[in-house]
């Protein structure tokens, strides 16, 4: 037995002990303690079931809000002794009994018939996105093509496309300069996409144009780290490396600098790798002399569970080595938030269940306007019997005559009658 | 890895629990309490399906059951306060009849 099956059964049967508990305790206070345990061994069940978001949720609102509200419902009203009244009728218990153990057996055959776990996660349909990295002129935009079908238009130098999902299968990309007619699509690599594949195509390097495919890693990233791949599309050099040189940017010393990238080659990437998501000051330079600066990256941001793309380029320059400028071009994607954490409940519910959730709000906003009437026409409603009428313990008369020191009664003559209710109230204003 | 199987049976094992609270008590909060077992009841089977589909609808949606308990509770307390402002008891048995 594994550990989960343990903490399973025994947090399971806390649960079940708790509830039954619940039902046979007379003090209505016990019961709601009771109950108390039982969310929390809910909640511990939903940490199993890789739910930690509604486990904090359930302990939050369940075993705090709404049983603190139990809680001060059952003392307010002084009802915590649970009365044992003549039961009105005397076969409800047995019959409840046999219902209940009916009932569980249905459907604890049927769950167990059923074939619950028979069926296996889906696999995600591949995706893929288009860099744009290359320098030769008449080429700024390009609209780029899959199996002759335009798949993205106007992409410009330096730029990238979102992750799209396509069917798998291989595909020849082509490409033309944007707007240009169909007939003069290029064609530049054949590319075959696999189910749960994360891909980046650079189109980089001379003219006619080569086509890079990066696999990307857009998996899970446990704690404050982010992912980082580095592309070399500079194709004026035999290769580049990427050092930390601090952040000065001189190199004083070649042989002690930390070096990120060693060595890359052009149309060469590196393998993902998990780095410690903060501000970097980096610099691309040449892999024979580390003293030759190509690029300086000033205040790189590795964000947190990002996945960080960086492609080197080259941009047409005629004074620069071998016409060609390096310049970069810096692509990311979030990567997939942690099962059942806060970010992807998060997202789920303010991209696909915007309207539930509005109205989940408007219902929780009616239902406190709805307890604050209810207990405000309770508590204003006047008692049966009582008199209506403000009393007024000191008649006003003798609060004026203690002041002025003389009787106040004869030259009043507007004072009410108190044998009529109606005039009082009219000449209480004009007696104030 | 525990089977879901074993989390509906324990989901199921709750509701009853909830539904004979329902039923056999006589008291308006402790019959409330057992309508609360009964939903936490169902959350546990929709966040064990939602386990075993590899999607978050299930856990969305229990988040929605959270909420709409939370509204159910408040008005319902409240009900229950205001009957016994009215009746001075809260035996579900004494509160049939539907008059004032």
């Amino acid at each position: 037995m594994s550990i989960e099956v343990i903490l399973f059964v025994i947090v399971g049967a806390v649960a079940v002990a708790a509830a039954v508990m619940m039902l046979l305790s007379e003090n209505a206070v016990h019961s709601a303690l009771f109950l108390i345990l039982n969310f929390v061994c809910v909640a511990f069940l939903f940490l199993l079931l890789e739910a930690p978001f509604l486990a904090l949720v359930q302990i939050v609102v369940y075993a705090g809000a709404i049983m603190v509200l139990f809680l001060f419902v059952i003392m307010l009203l002084g009802a915590e002794r649970v009365m044992q009244t003549v039961q009105e009728f005397t076969w409800q218990s047995p019959a409840v009994l046999v219902l209940a153990l009916i009932f569980l057996i249905a459907v604890s055959l049927s769950v167990l018939q059923g074939e619950v776990d028979t069926q296996e996660a889906p696999v995600l349909a591949p995706v893929l996105r288009v860099a744009h990295a290359f320098p030769v002129d008449g080429f700024d935009t390009v609209d780029i093509y899959l199996n002759n079908e335009l798949f993205v238009a106007d992409l410009s130098f330096r730029e990238a496309t979102d992750y799209q999902t396509l069917p798998e299968g291989s595909y020849n990309v082509s490409y033309n300069s944007a707007g240009d007619d169909i007939a003069n699509i290029i064609p530049l690599a054949t590319v075959s996409v696999e189910p749960g594949q994360v891909n980046t195509l650079v189109f980089y390097g001379t003219a006619p144009g080569q086509l890079a495919v990066i696999e990307d890693d857009l998996s899970t990233i446990p704690g404050r780290e982010a992912r980082l791949t580095v592309f070399n599309a500079y194709t004026a050099l035999p290769a580049i490396s990427l050092v930390d040189p601090g952040s000065d940017l001189t190199i004083s010393n070649a042989e002690t600098v930390p070096v990120i990238v060693e060595n890359l080659e052009p149309g060469a990437a590196t393998t993902p790798e998990l780095l410690p998501a903060e501000r970097k000051t980096w610099a691309f330079v040449r892999a024979d002399d580390f003293n030759q600066l190509l690029l300086p990256l000033r205040d790189f941001r590795l964000d947190r569970g990002q996945s960080h793309l960086i492609v080197l380029a080259g941009e047409t320059d005629e004074f620069a080595t071998a016409g060609l400028r390096p310049v970069l071009v810096s692509l990311s994607a979030r990567t997939t938030p942690q099962f059942g954490g806060p970010a992807s409940v998060g997202q789920l519910l303010f991209i696909e269940y915007v309207l539930p959730l509005q109205l989940v709000a408007l219902l929780l906003l009616a239902a406190m306007v709805g307890a604050i009437v209810l207990t405000q026409s309770a508590a204003a409603r006047p008692k049966p019997g009582r008199e209506t009428r403000r009393k007024v313990s000191r008649p006003l008369t003798s609060v004026i005559a203690a002041q002025t020191g003389r009787d106040v009664m004869e030259e009043s003559p507007r004072l009410p009658e108190p044998d009529k209710p109606d005039e009082e109230k009219q000449s209480e204003p004009a007696g104030n | 890895m525990v089977q879901t199987e074993a989390y509906v049976i324990l989901s199921v094992v709750l509701f009853v629990l909830g539904t004979m609270g329902v039923l056999l008590r006589r008291n308006a909060i402790l019959v409330f309490m057992s309508v609360e077992l009964m939903l936490n009841a169902a959350n546990v089977a929709l966040v064990a399906f939602a386990r075993q589909w590899g999607g978050l609808d299930g856990q969305v949606f229990v988040f929605f059951v959270i909420t709409v308990a939370a509204a159910e509770v408040a008005i319902g307390l409240a009900l229950i306060v205001a009957i016994f402002r009215s009746r001075q008891s809260i035996n579900i048995d004494e509160l049939h009849l539907m008059e004032g």
